[in-house]
């Protein structure tokens, strides 16, 4: 079932309570799920989500119906990041979430493996990728990043970012030659 | 490390990555989204973009006739001032 069948956009349009919550149950997870990985933090990602659906809720009026709801709405999500990100440029671009990240995805790293020098290993690794990935051009960034959180797929990076397919497996693939040329001293420092 | 070997490294990092996992909405921020519509009529933000368009609309009117109202004021003015010379000027001739 679509969700057009779900949701009743003039109804949204009016302001209709009951339609907006529907709306929330069918695309906040994702959201905020999308919101998470392109931030890596969980408090952003929480308060990135209600300025995303404030948004929604306050334009839906200009919703013309020639994308997918769905679509709109993570373009408005993409949108909120980058702002965000650009918001934050005092410090170097991308390169805060760098430090954002590292508390919250060590702890997280570290509670689900269950030795402590693998712990230690996969920070050091998460750590060192997470910092070549912030430095990727804002596209790639975006393709990249969006491509690695379950569930969305590159039919919808394309529709968000506004590319075809065939431009989102290219930017995709531009990203990982540039990840692989990044790490390429890592590599060579531990032999692998 | 081969080419595929360092793809698969980058691959095995980005999976276990727990930003990349799905994660259920929490509920306080289930409620908080809710809550949205009604946080923002107690503000009394929410305006159409209907109601915004006929707003707009309605000053650019109130502009137009007040500037077309002083337009014709300042010709009326002119004209007048146009009359009085030439009543002025004419009145002497008439005289002599």
């Amino acid at each position: 079932m679509s969700q057009l069948e779900h949701i009743d956009i003039e109804r949204l349009k009016s302001g209709d309570h009951h339609e907006f919550s529907l709306l929330i149950d069918l695309h906040a997870e994702k959201v905020y799920n999308m919101l998470r990985g392109l931030l890596r933090n969980e408090n952003e990602a929480e308060d990135l989500t209600q300025e995303v659906f404030t948004t929604v809720f306050l334009t839906i009026s200009q919703f013309k119906g020639d994308a997918k709801l769905s679509t709109w709405i993570y373009r408005i999500s993409v949108n909120k990041f980058k702002e965000h990100v650009r918001n934050r440029s005092r410090k170097k671009r991308f390169g805060f979430l760098h430090s954002l990240d590292s508390v919250n995805a060590s702890e997280s790293l570290i509670s689900n493996t269950p030795n402590p020098e693998g712990e230690l290993e996969n920070k050091e690794r998460s750590e060192i990728l997470i910092a070549a990935i912030n430095q990727l051009p804002e596209k790639q960034f975006l393709a990249f990043t969006m491509h690695k959180i379950e569930g969305v797929s590159q039919q919808e990076i394309g529709s968000i970012l506004n590319v075809s397919i065939t431009a989102v497996e290219s930017l995709i693939f531009r990203a990982r030659k540039s990840l692989k040329q990044k790490l390429q001293g890592y590599y060579e420092e531990n032999e692998l | 490390m081969s080419m595929d070997k360092k793809e698969h490294w980058i691959d095995e990092v980005m999976e276990r990555d727990p930003f990349n996992k799905t994660r259920s909405l929490p509920t306080r921020l289930r409620s908080q989204l809710v809550n949205i519509p009604n946080q923002l009529e107690e503000k009394g933000v929410t305006v159409s973009f209907t109601q915004v368009w006929i707003a707009a609309a309605g000053i650019a009117l109130l502009i137009s006739i007040n500037v077309f109202a002083v337009h014709k004021k300042q010709g009326n003015v002119r004209t007048d001032v146009d009359n009085s010379l030439y009543t002025a000027y004419f009145s002497t001739y008439n005289a002599i």
